[in-house]
Parts: structure tokens; sequence; C-alpha cells
């Protein structure tokens, strides 16, 4: 995630937003999502519209390739934009890419995980793909559906994955990861 | 949200979509069923109506009037907050930490969502939640909007006309300083045990000079596992010049 902050560097970072869109663009063979709250995920839109657009309050881009994300890092190191920049995975993986692009991480948030009611939930394998969706905006019911649609033949995999991923609006959401959690759903039934 | 009752054909296609279960079938007078939508149910997310399955276009939003707008505000992503001018829930949290400074060593950050993931909450909810807060001494971001809802913002106490109102999750952020974090781990177990739905709980640090992180120990000494994945603001932002 590429962003200002609105009361610090919020001015000038459009066309820095722009840029940084064009940057991502290039990337494309190694993105499963994309996309922002402004202007959709990539599921509906090219990358015209972000890097044409009037207003990008941050980018969203899901690698699936870590060299790809190392390069893209470098390169935004390079260009030094001046934006933040925030990169979710596995603590020592993020730290390994920042080794080798000679970037020291500033700040870093854990999850303790979840609490209270938890025997409300619904299972595992659906948490991990509605967790996926940071607004929560992927019912649980759908990911039930998209098991059954796919299971009776009526859909594949990755149609259902996309299906999920549309209901998340930020470009955060992961279909390839929702496809192989989806495909394991179905075999064990 | 709701469903225009005349154009429903109950096909139940936008059933699956909804993240709290709030649609269902009714049967009307003349013998006809239709979907409809629990008002007391519906967070005001926009899903139902943004996903477009409808054969008919049946889903509209009716005219908000508050408190119910705080659904919408809270629920909804492509919602701009009018205290922040941010859309989504409305805070930048760690993610710009590099140019805010808002997190410093020595202090760790804390972030309580109300109602994640999926179950959703209510402001009475997490008003009993910000009220045990308050009791062991924290003082909650003042930026993050929720706050601006609260009469008093020491004690945690909400207005009373939103108490009732449900939203998909609602986020308190504060900070403690390192030495504290333990006792206030420890309350936030104990708030956990009298809530009637989940939170999700995340720490921030600021990393220190030979790349400490505070918090891990701090959180294992309280009991609580830190999953594996983290988000990494990577310094790379600055404020701008003159």
């Amino acid at each position: 995630m590429i962003l200002a902050d609105r009361s610090v560097n919020l001015e000038g970072s459009q066309e820095k937003m722009r840029q940084i869109w064009k940057i991502i663009s290039k990337y494309d063979a190694y993105l499963t999502n994309y996309g922002n709250l402004d202007h959709g995920i990539s599921h509906e839109v090219t990358f015209d519209k972000f890097v044409c657009g009037e207003e990008n309050q941050y980018a969203h881009a899901v690698f699936n390739n870590q060299n790809a994300l190392k390069e893209c890092l470098r390169e935004l190191k390079r260009r030094d934009f001046g934006l933040s920049v925030v990169v979710s995975g596995l603590f020592d993986e993020v730290q390994k890419i920042c080794e080798d692009i000679e970037i020291i991480p500033h700040t870093v948030e854990y999850s303790l995980g979840v609490h209270g009611k938890k025997g409300m939930l619904p299972e595992d394998k659906i948490l991990e793909i509605t967790t996926m969706c940071g607004h929560h905006l992927v019912a649980p019911n759908l990911v039930k559906h998209m098991v059954k649609k796919i299971q009776e033949g009526e859909i594949r995999s990755s149609e259902a994955a996309v299906e999920l991923s549309r209901q998340c609006r930020c470009g955060i959401f992961n279909p390839e990861r929702a496809q192989i959690i989806l495909e394991e759903m179905v075999s064990e039934k | 949200m709701k469903i225009d009752s005349s154009k429903c054909i109950a096909c139940r296609a936008c059933h699956y979509y909804c993240p709290v279960e709030a649609i269902s079938i009714i049967n009307l007078e003349e013998g006809r069923s239709v979907s409809q939508i629990d008002q007391d149910l519906c967070v005001e997310c926009g899903v139902c109506l943004r996903a477009a399955v409808c054969p008919n276009q049946a889903h509209y939003i009716p005219e908000l009037a508050w408190p119910r707008t705080i659904r919408a505000v809270f629920s909804d992503p492509v919602s701009t907050h009018p205290s922040t001018g941010i859309r989504g829930r409305g805070t930048n949290e760690m993610k710009t930490n590099d140019v805010t400074g808002r997190y410093t060593r020595g202090f760790t950050g804390v972030l309580l969502e109300l109602g994640r993931p999926g179950l959703g909450t209510d402001f009475r909810d997490f008003q009993k939640v910000c009220m045990g807060l308050a009791d062991v001494g924290v003082e909650f971001e003042q930026k993050n909007p929720v706050v601006t809802l609260m009469t008093d913002k020491k004690k945690g106490i909400f207005r009373d006309d939103i108490l009732d109102e449900k939203v998909l999750s609602v986020i308190i952020e504060f900070t403690v300083k390192d030495d504290n974090l333990l006792e206030i781990l420890h309350a936030i177990k104990r708030l956990s045990e009298n809530i009637c739905t989940v939170f999700s709980l995340s720490l921030i640090n600021r990393i220190g000079e030979k790349g400490e992180i505070p918090l891990v120990r701090g959180a294992q000494q309280a009991g609580f596992d830190l999953y594996p994945n983290t988000k990494s603001n990577l310094g790379l932002g600055r404020p701008l010049r003159g």
C-alpha cells in the first residue's frame, strides 16, 4: 500500500500517485489484484483509470512473486516520492526483502488474533477467505455458496475466487489464494 | 438498504452476499413471497446493492436519517468519514507513521477492532469495551473518528442515541508506555469475556535502532500469540520540505 498523509504530505501527492501507478502497472504479470476505493479494482478497471485518475487516496497491489515485489520496491525507493509504503506479509520475508534493497523498516504492526465470542465465528477455512477483505465485505455465506457451485460444476474455482474478490472494493483481496482455499474446501466435502 | 417488493421475485440471489445475514424471505398478504432486509440487522454496508445480482435491480438506499447514518459511515468503506475526509473507517494508523510520528519508541500502539472478523457489533458493546479501557487509564487517539461520538472521552461514554446502532466493525486506537503494556493486555483479556461479539487486536511499534520490537515480549508475557503476518511501514515517507 502506498499513500500520503492528509495532514503532512498530501500537497503534490496526486501526480506522484499517478507515477506510482505507472510503476506498479509494469508488474501486472505478477499481480493478483490491485485497486483503490477511488477508482475500483483490477477485475473491473484497467491501470489507465489510476494512472490518469484525478484522485488516488492510495494504491493497493497484491504480488504473487517476491522478486517482482522486491524490484518494485527498489524502484519506489530510487524514485524517492516521499510517500509512505506499507508491505503486508510474513515478517521474516519482508525483512529479507528490505535487507536485499537496503531499506530499514520504520514501524511494524502485529496481529494478536481474535478474542471474545469466537464460537460465533464461521469455520477456519471460510475465515481465511473472508478476512482477506479488511472491511469484511465478503460474506461467509457467499463463500459457502461458491463452494457448492464449484462442486455442482456450475462455476470454475477461479471464477468463484474472482466473484468473492469483487466484493472487496479496495483491491487488497488475493483471488489466487482464495482459489486454492476453495479447492481445498471442495476436496474436503 | 431496502428491497422494493414490487420488483422482487424472491430469487434469493442477493441473500448470499449479505455479510450479516440480514436478507430473508417473507410472505406478503397477497400470497407472494419476496426478499426483505431486516432493518435492525442491516449495517448499511452497501454490498448487496454493489453486488448487482438482482435481475430487477430491486435494492435501493432510502434517505438515511441520524442515527442510522452511523451504520453506513462505519460499515461502507466507499463512504467518506466527515471528520477525516478519508474513505474506509477513517484512520491511517501506522501506515503513515514515518511522516506523522504518531507511534514513537518507548510506546506501543494498540488497535482494537470490535466486530472483526465479520460478526459486527453495536455501539453498546463498543462502549463497554471503551469504558473498560478508560478504567485502566487508557487515553484514546483523538484523531480516530469514533472518538467524535463520545460525550465523555475520558470515560469512553458515547451519546445515547447511537448505542443500538450496528456496524460491521469499529476501531479504537490508543498508545501506552511499553512498561504498561502488560497491564493493558491483561485488562483487554478480561474485557473479551464480557462482550457479545469478537474483536481483533493489533499492536504497533516504532522499530528500535537495533531492530528491537518491544511489543513481542510484552504480548508473549501476557499470554497472547503473535501472528507471523505483519504490516511493515518501510520508512520511505517524509514530510514536505519548507
